[in-house]
């Protein structure tokens, strides 16, 4: 009889395990683990992604969207560039033209970031940081967004 | 029901409905839409804004800002605006706005897209540095004035559909009105043609350049349609007219073959009565001539005479109607002393009862005739003339004047040849004749006297003379007011 309920509390433990680290997530700031980035501050971060220079030993920083995640991208819209999605397209537009920069390059998941990561070494991005931490091709900078 | 469904004016009105029906629920749905995402957009770049700008200044003061400065600050955000619900995290502790509601403490859920959470509050956290300790700022936005303002835009919205779809069915009632009004007009007006009635004009009065043209090609259709109408009738008119006359015209020429088949017929019967009257006359005044003067025979025998002389008599008209006579014709210049002669003689013989009035042109002629056949044949008209009146008296009209004869009426009298004629008329007040007795009235022996009162020969000379006359007699009577006799007689060119 203990045997059987042991075998049912596991899984279920293991399944609010899950939960609860789904629940604290975290959004953090990444770049490639060999990459000079050491630090950018929440300004400079939202200058990169609005299309305006920010330079770090004289190499301009090079920002990287990620279009799959569509709660990732609201979480940073929401908490880094603090624009709604279609007001930061005519920004970032709007600035592009303006300073005459390249905008951010958008990958369509996480190996297409973590590639354009490791191909430009000023390069810079965000994902979870379970997934970060999972991954040794890069290197969390920075926590964007906890959930509180 | 079904042909007020036809209408034009109910057709115009169930295709803009339908129009509508598709249309407008997809517009207004769009427009809201619209008006939602904007507004949402609005509100959630306002939040975030807001928040950055607010996490930034706490970051950018917090090397001075001590815990009541921070608190000032997240009450001065809920004084200042929308904001509901300020916080700020940092390590274990949790700094709250004093105007925070004491069971708000722990409501925060994170939003990200307008209206998450039903809670009528947008939760935003911000994340920032304070100095070597990283903080979590949590402000939290009424949501209900933007919903209440999207309400409002769909309530307007709504509003602005049924007053545009009001105004719309209005205008088509008023265009189709418009429109279906000269249309109707043109309808009533092209059944009354259909029907028969070309009188009413169609008026191009409609402004609207089809419906005008339209009406004036109908205008011009209905007048050639009332020409062509008017034309036809006068044709058939002047057809009937012809065909009558020439109808007449058969039956008088007709009349006149029988006439001349019964004088020649008439003549040769004479011819020989003749010859049997001639020797019985003869042979009787040789008797007469022996007889003694007082013989018992004698009167018989001068009553055999006398009755030969009448029946010679009756010969010589009878030859006289069907065939010349062999007396000679002269130039007389003047017809009126012999027109005056024999009205004096028809005077002596009418009663007082019937006057005899005459209207002679002087002088009246040349005409090539025989006095005595002339005279003869007044005498016969007149004669008839006062038979006619003799129960009720009247008055007879001998005329004479020049006339003349047009080619139409020498057409309906073939005997007539157009130029200039001598007219002889005697009219009469009398009973007058009908169609079926003007039909015979040159019929030998044919008379509507009592029997032993006429011979029924005194027309037939009548029109034995006329012809030989190269003329022509035109008979017209009506029942109860009289009869005219007109004699056309040709003038001579010597």
């Amino acid at each position: 009889m203990r045997v059987k309920f042991a075998k049912f509390l596991i899984p279920v433990l293991l399944m609010l395990s899950a939960e609860s680290s789904w629940a604290e997530a975290t959004v953090v700031l990444v770049t490639a683990k060999d990459s000079p980035v050491e630090q950018l501050s929440s300004l400079d971060i939202r200058k990169a992604y609005l299309g305006i220079s920010v330079r770090i030993n004289d190499k301009t920083v090079h920002p990287v969207r990620r279009r799959d995640d569509a709660r990732l991208n609201q979480i940073f819209m929401q908490s880094v560039i603090a624009m709604s999605q279609r007001s930061y397209e005519r920004r970032l537009l709007s600035l592009v033209l303006r300073f005459g920069t390249p905008r951010p390059a958008i990958v369509s998941d996480h190996d297409g970031l973590v590639q354009e990561l490791m191909s430009r070494p000023i390069a810079i991005g965000y994902m979870w940081k379970r997934d970060a931490e999972a991954d040794d091709r890069v290197r969390i900078i920075k926590v964007l967004w906890q959930e509180t | 029901m079904a042909g007020n469904l036809k209408s034009l004016l109910a057709r115009m009105i169930l295709a803009v409905l339908l129009i509508h029906a598709l249309v407008l629920p997809l517009l207004s749905y769009a427009m809201i839409v619209v008006v939602r995402n904007a507004q949402e957009e609005v509100f959630i770049d306002h939040v975030r804004i807001y928040s950055r700008v607010f996490a930034d200044w706490l970051q950018a003061e917090s090397g001075t800002l001590s815990d009541a400065d921070i608190v000032a600050g997240l009450d001065s955000s809920i004084l200042g605006g929308r904001c509901v619900y300020a916080a700020l995290s940092k390590g274990d502790s949790r700094l709250f706005s004093s105007l925070t509601e004491p069971g708000n403490s722990d409501a925060f859920k994170e939003d990200f897209e307008f209206g998450d959470h039903d809670d009528s509050i947008y939760f935003i956290s911000t994340p920032l540095q304070l100095g070597d300790e990283a903080a979590v700022l949590q402000l939290g936005f009424d949501e209900n004035p933007t919903l209440q303002e999207i309400a409002n835009a769909k309530d307007a919205i709504l509003l602005i559909i049924v007053i545009y779809l009001l105004v719309t069915v209005g205008l088509v009632v008023l265009l189709s009105t418009l429109l279906s009004r000269p249309l109707n007009r043109l309808r009533r007006d092209s059944h009354k043609i259909a029907s028969g009635d070309y009188s009413r004009k169609m008026a191009a009065d409609s402004s609207i350049f089809e419906i005008s043209e339209l009406t004036r090609d109908l205008e011009n259709m209905r007048s050639t349609l009332v020409g062509i109408n008017a034309r036809l009738e006068g044709e058939i008119v002047s057809r009937e007219a012809a065909e009558a006359e020439r109808r007449k015209a058969e039956i008088h020429l007709r009349h006149m073959h029988r006439l001349q088949s019964i004088g020649t017929l008439a003549g040769g019967v004479a011819h020989e009565f003749n010859n049997v009257l001639l020797p019985l006359l003869l042979y009787t005044d040789l008797a007469l001539e022996d007889l003694p003067a007082d013989s018992p025979v004698r009167p018989n025998l001068e009553r055999v005479t006398r009755l030969a002389n009448r029946a010679k008599g009756l010969s010589e008209q009878i030859l006289t109607f069907g065939r010349p006579t062999g007396e000679t014709m002269s130039v007389v210049p003047d017809l009126a002393p012999i027109i005056d002669e024999a009205t004096s003689m028809v005077s002596a013989l009418i009663p007082k009862s019937v006057a005899i009035e005459t209207e002679i042109e002087h002088p009246v002629g040349p005409v090539s005739c025989n006095p005595n056949e002339i005279q003869q044949l007044l005498v016969n008209l007149c004669s008839n003339a006062f038979q006619a009146m003799l129960d009720d008296g009247g008055e007879i009209r001998v005329s004479a004047k020049h006339c003349e004869v047009s080619p139409e009426f020498a057409e309906l009298h073939p005997r007539l040849e157009p130029g200039d004629y001598v007219c002889l008329t005697v009219t009469d007040t009398g009973e007058g004749m009908d169609a079926e007795t003007l039909e015979r009235v040159f019929d030998p022996f044919f008379t509507t006297r009592e029997v032993g009162e006429g011979t029924g020969l005194g027309l037939s000379v009548v029109h034995g003379i006329v012809v030989k006359h190269n003329g022509d007699i035109v008979f017209s009577s009506e029942v109860n007011v009289g009869t005219t006799v007109a004699v056309y007689l040709p003038l001579s060119d010597e």
